[in-house]
């Protein structure tokens, strides 16, 4: 009996000796709040889908932390100067590199890039957006290492599409025979370029990627990545409290209080091109009047709202394309903190003051605020907003949604203001202002500056463009611009090498260590 | 009534910049969301009479599969918690009912209300907090150590504590269902007639009482089938635990309609299986109950 006990005892030890350790010291351990639906690029505009794609896939340039493109599987980037963009803007010749392979082995050439936008092209899968690729007219590869894509017009955004976060190439060879590219295996056990391969994907808990020792520049000095799901903060929490995370992206700035007393680990801000902004409906009867927009931007002291309720990770601008973008406007018309001056802008506009509130014609002054509902220092900012326009007589009612309500709300009309952040690319499409146009602005001119800048080859040129509609955006204040709006990373301080850019924090992950 | 909210799956896709609205109008049209709902509904319960139960609109893949991959953890969450809830439960229960000490019954009230008011997302947090931050005692979450050989210890290491976040509850309701149960069944006929046989008062109870209290304790387990599976949805995101309630809640979220359906359905077969097995043990535990 005595040794029966001590056997089991000993069983017992052993199996929980068995038990391998979380974080290894060649793993990468990622931190998800969300996981990614599909590693089928194209398919899922998630960014946590995007980054994770990052791994497995490689694209045919980057943008590296200065915003300029750098060749991957491309061997140089092209431009006018160098033969690779025609002086019309209407061809790109891409010259592939030697040497990258799919992980069977196979060379990547120029028919996987051609196969990847008649993919993309595809008007029977469901691929949520093929902007910039639906304007190609052909794919011509004279040889494998070559690619000549025709545009029907001129095209100043190939570049910025061919380096976006999701923009990879796809495995011609594996996946051209696919009766059903929408509902492929591909989609949970992609065959990628990248730096690394998927080896397990266990549902809701973790993904799981090994080296490729083959990869083009070199293998990767981690030898494994490990992706944990956790979607709540305080489980967020502990695993880092822990030490079981090397980075965790997208973190929610509540949590800044908790990441700023954390030892071993740093917070890094990563930046986008997106803006904390406020929609204005410019056709609805109280915002219409150009006076009434500008008195509500000069109520709101936007400057603490950055600093007190959004992290502190940016300060607030005027110009709609933020400081970090290389199209950024200096000069535009300011609207600093003066709740005096939107007081008389108010009166201007004819709704006077009624005690506490405002009128006009015998109808009270009420702006309603949507925003999506179940995060917290979203509301925050939000009410912040209610109390600064009540200031000045502003009623504003807020309106919770939820996240896929939202769109359909603004795209609908059926609002007022609405709180929500939106970015541009590296090289802006002006989807929001010449697509969507969810504020419904309606300044002809200023909108033609963006048809024109659509046919400009000529960086500087389109520069000057686009520095004269944030010029005339902000004096007709259709959308109030409250912050840039940098993602927050939480990364292990003796982590190198990570350095997160505006469309990727992955992007180089093959060079990091520990 | 899934429909109900605004928006759909191809309208999350819509925050992106360069989504036009008529790319969101084609994904529509792919997925067959622009028919009308008695459209979609008849073409859904068409389908699934022959068992096919729609892809997911976000992982690509038959939402039978992408419900199945839950369903195991859910059910081994439940199952520990129900056991939790059971035996601690009627354990405490029993003590409380049987003892005339009013240090332990008014102990065991004060912990019944505790249990039952302090919301799981709040003890879970402080569970981790406390045993996972500090004292290093549980895991940070999940179902088992990534990377590690399949260990059953390591899987209990892992479901003890959100099994007894779960469970506290049910110990809390059940063990004063059960107090309160016993003291009502304390001056029965037949309790009395055992006494007078010239067994003591805890013994009579014991033999007696506790068998005719928990038979009511049957059926209030399935009834509260629904409840813990719902319980289980906060659970299982504060503990990082991949179950149905998780995927339930993200699904919604992300109007993934395939698969909030067939987290329903899966739902409500539990139930109705459930409540199968209770009259089931009817027969088997009360010799008076025969079914025709």
């Amino acid at each position: 009996m005595r040794n029966a006990r001590r056997t089991l005892a000993r069983l017992l030890v052993a199996s929980v000796l068995t038990v391998a350790p979380i974080a290894a010291a060649q793993t990468l351990t990622i931190l998800f709040p969300q996981e990614p639906g599909s590693l089928f690029p194209h398919f899922d505009l998630l960014s946590l889908a995007h980054e994770t794609q990052d791994l497995v896939f490689d694209r045919l340039f980057a943008v590296d932390e200065q915003g300029a493109y750098l060749p991957v599987l491309a061997a140089e980037v092209p431009t006018v100067a160098n033969g690779g963009i025609s002086a019309d803007g209407r061809v790109y010749t891409i010259r592939l590199r030697e040497g990258p392979t799919w992980h069977d082995g196979t060379p990547v050439t120029s028919t996987d890039l051609a196969f990847t936008w008649r993919v993309i092209t595809d008007p029977g899968l469901p691929i949520p957006t093929r902007t910039v690729w639906q304007d190609i007219v052909s794919i011509d590869t004279p040889d494998p290492r070559t690619a000549v894509v025709t545009f029907g017009d001129t095209n100043v955004s190939f570049l910025g599409a061919a380096s976006f976060a999701g923009a990879f190439l796809l495995p011609s060879h594996l996946l051209q025979d696919v009766d059903d590219l929408a509902n492929a295996p591909f989609h949970r056990a992609p065959v990628g370029n990248g730096a690394f391969r998927l080896v397990e994907w266990q549902a809701g808990s973790f993904l799981r990627f090994v080296r490729n020792d083959d990869y083009w520049d070199g293998a990767a000095r981690f030898e494994a990545v490990v992706i944990r799901i956790v979607p709540g903060s305080e489980a967020q929490r502990t695993v880092v409290s822990r030490g079981e995370a090397d980075l965790v992206l997208q973190v929610a700035l509540t949590e800044l209080p908790f990441i700023d007393g954390l030892a071993g680990y740093r917070r890094v801000s990563v930046p986008t091109f997106a803006n904390w902004q406020l929609w204005l409906n410019n056709e609805d009867p109280v915002l219409a009047d150009v006076r009434v927009r500008r008195a509500l931007v000069h109520a709101i002291d936007r400057e603490t709202i950055a600093e007190a309720l959004l992290g502190g990770l940016s300060h607030p601008d005027d110009a709609i394309l933020p400081v970090s973008h290389w199209a950024h406007a200096d000069d535009v018309r300011r609207y600093p903190y003066d709740a005096a001056t939107a007081e008389r802008l108010l009166d201007e506009a004819g709704w006077a003051r009624t005690g506490t509130g405002r009128a006009r014609d015998g109808q009270p002054m009420v702006v309603e605020l949507i925003n999506i509902a179940g995060q917290a220092d979203r509301l925050q900012v939000v009410q912040a907003v209610q109390a600064y326009w009540r200031a000045v007589g502003v009623q504003a009612e807020i309106r919770e949604v939820d996240a896929a309500s939202f769109v359909p709300t603004l795209s609908g009309g059926d609002f007022q203001s609405a709180y929500g952040f939106f970015g541009e690319g590296q090289e802006p499409v002006w989807n929001l202002w010449l697509g969507t146009n969810w504020q419904r602005y309606g300044n002809q001119e200023a909108l033609d500056l963006l048809r024109a800048y659509g046919v400009t080859v000529e960086q500087e040129a389109r520069r000057e463009l686009a520095i004269a509609f944030q010029r005339q955006v902000a004096e007709d204040v259709p959308v109030i611009v409250l912050a840039p709006r940098p993602l927050l990373a939480v990364v292990r301080a003796d982590l190198q090498g990570y350095a997160p850019t505006t469309t990727s924090s992955l992007w180089n992950v093959h060079n990091w260590n520990r | 009534m899934v429909h109900l909210p605004k928006g759909g799956p191809a309208d999350v896709y819509a925050a992106d910049p360069s989504a036009t609205p008529e790319a969101i109008e084609r994904m529509k049209e792919i997925w067959g969301l622009d028919q009308p709902l008695h459209v979609q509904y008849v073409r859904w319960v068409t389908r699934l009479a022959q068992g096919d139960w729609g892809r997911s609109y976000v992982e690509r893949r038959p939402a039978i599969a992408v419900v199945a991959d839950r369903i195991g953890p859910t059910l081994r969450l439940t199952g520990a918690a129900l056991l939790v809830g059971l035996v601690a439960g009627v354990g405490l229960g029993v003590l409380a009912g049987v003892s005339r000490s009013s240090g332990v019954q008014h102990t065991v009230r004060v912990v019944a209300v505790l249990g039952m008011s302090v919301p799981t997302f709040w003890s879970g947090a402080i569970v981790l907090l406390v045993f996972s931050s500090y004292l290093r005692w549980i895991p940070s979450g999940g179902v088992a150590t990534i990377g590690a050989e399949a260990n059953l210890l390591d899987t209990l290491w892992h479901l003890a504590a959100p099994a007894l976040v779960l469970g506290s509850v049910y110990v809390a309701q059940w063990m004063r269902y059960v107090q309160a149960g016993l003291e009502s069944v304390a001056d029965d006929d037949y309790v009395r007639t055992a006494r007078a046989k010239g067994l003591n008062r805890t013994r009579a109870l014991l033999r007696h009482g506790v068998p005719n209290v928990l038979l009511p304790l049957v059926t209030v387990l399935g009834l509260e089938l629904p409840r813990l599976l719902s319980g289980a949805m906060v659970t299982e995101v504060v503990f990082s635990w991949p179950g149905i309630g998780r995927l339930l809640h993200g699904s919604l979220v992300a109007r993934d309609y395939p698969v909030v359906l067939g987290t329903l359905i899966v739902a409500g077969m539990a139930v109705l299986i459930v409540n199968l097995i209770t009259d089931l043990l009817y027969g088997v535990l009360d010799p008076r109950v025969r079914y025709a």
